[in-house]
């Protein structure tokens, strides 16, 4: 720039000399920040262009995270209300078992009253299964799941409606619950209107408690064919949020981490022209030979 | 030529080699003085008499010169102005964005996921206290990330207003102490102090051009004239000071009235204006943000039953007039968030929940949900701190070359100025000997008569 150096000249050549030194002297701190904390990128002034793209990707991450605790929990209730209504699917077996071997008539009533007491453990039975809980939260009371579906005399006291839970950013949900009365409530009576039949009826009533009993059973088994759906979509929105969960880490990474690796070689870099740039302005600081021979 | 004209030519001579080095000690003197311009002696052959042999009468001193190149320096106020203005913008904004949702921190977003997220994971369960709980721990400390970021950037913006008030009574301080150089430097004509007075001048008006960007202009008779935004502030001896507005506005009086000039500052005050107008849309922005999602929450709130089958309560309140600073999670007893849809309030009614988790990816913002409206204010602020850098490195790579070139043309060159020593020193050596010679001859005279 200058033909003619002068000493003011070689002054602000210092002066360029310690700016970039402290220019470098920032780049170290800031690469060793970065080697330190693990980010390149901490503050929206580091990549402001990608900085809402790095917001929803910390959004996205707490979301999977509660997604996929909410599709545990519902795992685990609608595994419970399959196992439930297996068993429950069982007593009407058993109970249309029962009916068909008594509707021929070639039994004594003494028989048919231990059979009726049967039937009435099944109605038992069923009754328990029906007031099943995960955690005092009762699977078949609709709504109101914070008390049993039935109470003792076999009233249905839950809510006709299905509680459900959130499993998908858009509030989509799986049901997690059920309306006691469309599932249980047929069998129940079926059961009752069997064993009354056993102790009291004909054979031909017996007969035809088995028709109740069976269209029973089929909201039993409907209900149970719903809880595996809602189960399986249960399970593959957890299996999403987890493989989710991973590359929204690994592109948040991408975006925000310091490869270890480059930040040491940038080191070692910058702290080689530090040194070479301070033997350089210790040499740059001689004025002028020419006064001291005067 | 008498022998008299001799003596007196080789007293010039002595004359002018004294100046020759009482200007290279000045310039000896003040080789790391910054802003020093070199000193030159201006000398001619004095005008010859006429007679029957044309002759000078030796040499004239006509003052002392100062090397320097006034566009250099006009460039190296600009470039000064523009440096300061980037600086201080960026020094001026970059404490904010701690507030504003670090990877590693929290902010007003990450605060406002971590309560949807709280509402997502109540969805599990509306009955479940824990989680009722963990919404209220939640909401309040969305509430106060909003109260601290809101606070943060009230602080900010009047640390930023107490600075310009503070910069105008500087930059009227060195406006006026121009004038009264300006005044010297007539006073002064051509000698050494004028030039010492033109140096201090130029270094007030590079202090001038940094603080508010002053544009200078020297004129014929040595003084300056400072324009901000084309109006002069100080020309010779007068001066026009600055003023701040009661609303935090910077003034310059033109005839009668007053003009307002912030947004054509530069330098330090220039870019405090630029720092301050952008704290103030963040403000505004969040304002609008915690108002716009406090509303929906509210709205959505009222719509449900809490679960004693009372309607919905406010889950935020706040001042209208700063809701960011006001804002407040109103509920603090976790059964009276409003999740139920009916009344009968039953445990698993999530019915409202749901449309309270809506508020989430609802627009409150014009088009812009909070999330996304917290973001688009983070983002500004980050590029406009990374422009500011940007800025300044550009104008500090400008504004280096110009002092190398500043200097390369007005600095001191001690091996020059040891030759000029040595040079000044044999001239008036010469000188003296010229006088003695011509001594010696009259003595000669006079011993003939």
């Amino acid at each position: 720039m200058s033909s003619s150096i002068r000493s003011s000249a070689l002054l602000f050549r210092n002066a360029t000399t310690q700016s970039n030194l402290m220019k470098m002297r920032n780049r170290v701190n800031t690469v060793k920040d970065q080697a330190v904390s693990g980010l390149k990128v901490r503050e929206a002034s580091d990549a402001p262009a990608s900085w809402p793209y790095v917001s929803d990707l910390v959004d996205s991450i707490g979301d999977q995270e509660v997604l996929g605790k909410n599709a545990g929990r519902a795992i685990s209730m609608l595994g419970v209300a399959d196992s439930t209504l297996r068993e429950a699917s069982s007593v009407m077996k058993r109970a249309r078992e029962v009916a068909v071997r008594f509707s021929t008539g070639s039994f004594n009533d003494e028989d048919r009253a231990s059979a009726a007491s049967e039937i009435d453990g099944l109605r038992d039975s069923m009754l328990d299964l029906a007031n099943t809980d995960v955690g005092g939260r009762y699977i078949f009371s609709g709504n109101a799941y914070d008390a049993p579906a039935f109470d003792s005399t076999g009233a249905y006291v839950g809510s006709n409606d299905t509680p459900t839970i959130t499993i998908g950013e858009d509030g989509d949900s799986v049901t997690a619950g059920f309306d006691g009365a469309e599932v249980f409530l047929d069998s129940l009576t079926a059961l009752e209107d069997l064993a009354d039949a056993m102790r009291t009826g004909t054979p031909a009533d017996i007969q035809d408690q088995i028709d109740p009993v069976d269209l029973a059973m089929k909201d039993v088994i409907t209900t149970r064919s719903i809880a595996g759906g809602q189960y399986k979509r249960a399970t593959d929105v957890q299996t999403l949020t987890e493989s989710l969960t991973v590359v929204l880490n690994e592109s948040l990474a991408e975006e925000v981490a310091t490869d270890p690796f480059e930040s040491y070689q940038e080191f070692t870099q910058l702290t080689q022209s530090l040194e070479a740039t301070l033997q350089l302005t210790a040499r740059s600081n001689s004025m002028s030979t020419l006064f001291s021979r005067i | 030529m008498s022998i008299r004209t001799t003596m007196l030519s080789g007293a010039s001579g002595l004359a002018a080699a004294s100046a020759g080095i009482a200007a290279t000690s000045q310039n000896v003197a003040n080789a790391t003085t910054p802003g020093y311009s070199r000193r030159d002696v201006a000398q001619r052959a004095a005008d010859p008499l006429v007679g029957r042999v044309v002759l000078g009468q030796g040499v004239n001193v006509e003052g002392f010169t100062r090397a320097t190149n006034e566009r250099v320096v006009e460039q190296q106020i600009d470039a000064g102005a523009d440096l300061a203005r980037a600086e201080t913008r960026e020094q001026s904004l970059a404490p904010l964005e701690v507030y504003l949702d670090p990877v590693d921190g929290t902010g007003p977003r990450t605060a406002m996921g971590a309560f949807f997220d709280a509402l997502t994971a109540s969805a599990r369960d509306p009955a479940d206290a824990g989680l009722r709980r963990d919404v209220v721990a939640q909401g309040g400390s969305m509430a106060r990330v909003f109260n601290r970021t809101a606070e943060a950037l009230s602080a900010a913006e009047s640390g930023q207003d107490r600075t310009i008030r503070g910069g105008v009574d500087d930059l009227n301080a060195i406006l006026e102490e121009v004038s009264v150089i300006n005044v010297k430097i007539v006073a002064a004509g051509g000698n050494l102090r004028a030039g010492d007075m033109a140096d201090r001048r130029d270094q007030l008006m590079r202090e001038a051009g940094k603080l508010a960007g002053v544009e200078l202009d020297i004129q014929p008779d040595g003084t300056a004239t400072g324009r901000i935004a084309g109006h002069v502030v100080v020309s010779g001896a007068d001066v026009r000071p600055l003023s701040v507005q009661a609303d935090g506005s910077i003034t310059v009086p033109v005839g009668e009235g007053a003009i307002t000039v912030d947004d054509k500052l530069n330098g330090q005050m220039g870019g405090l204006v630029q720092a301050r107008t952008a704290t103030r849309t963040m403000r505004t922005d969040l304002d609008d943000t915690v108002s716009g999602l406090a509303d929906a929450l509210n709205t959505a709130s009222a719509g449900g039953y809490d679960r004693n089958g009372v309607a919905g309560a406010d889950m935020l309140d706040y001042d209208p007039s700063a809701p960011g600073a006001t804002v407040n999670f109103a509920i603090s007893d976790p059964d009276e968030l409003a999740y139920a849809d009916g009344a009968l309030a039953l445990a698993g009614d999530g019915g409202n929940l749901a449309r309270m988790m809506a508020v989430e990816n609802t627009a409150v913002v014009g088009t812009q949900t909070a999330a996304e409206s917290m973001s688009a204010l983070t983002s500004a602020l980050g590029t406009n701190i990374r422009n500011s850098r940007a800025e300044a490195a550009q104008s500090d790579a400008i504004l280096l070359d110009l002092d190398e070139l500043n200097a390369s043309l007005s600095g001191v060159n001690l091996d020059e100025e040891a030759t000029n020593l040595l040079t000044y020193q044999a001239a008036y050596q010469a000188a003296a000997k010229v006088v003695q010679t011509a001594d010696q001859l009259m003595g000669v005279l006079m011993e003939m008569v």
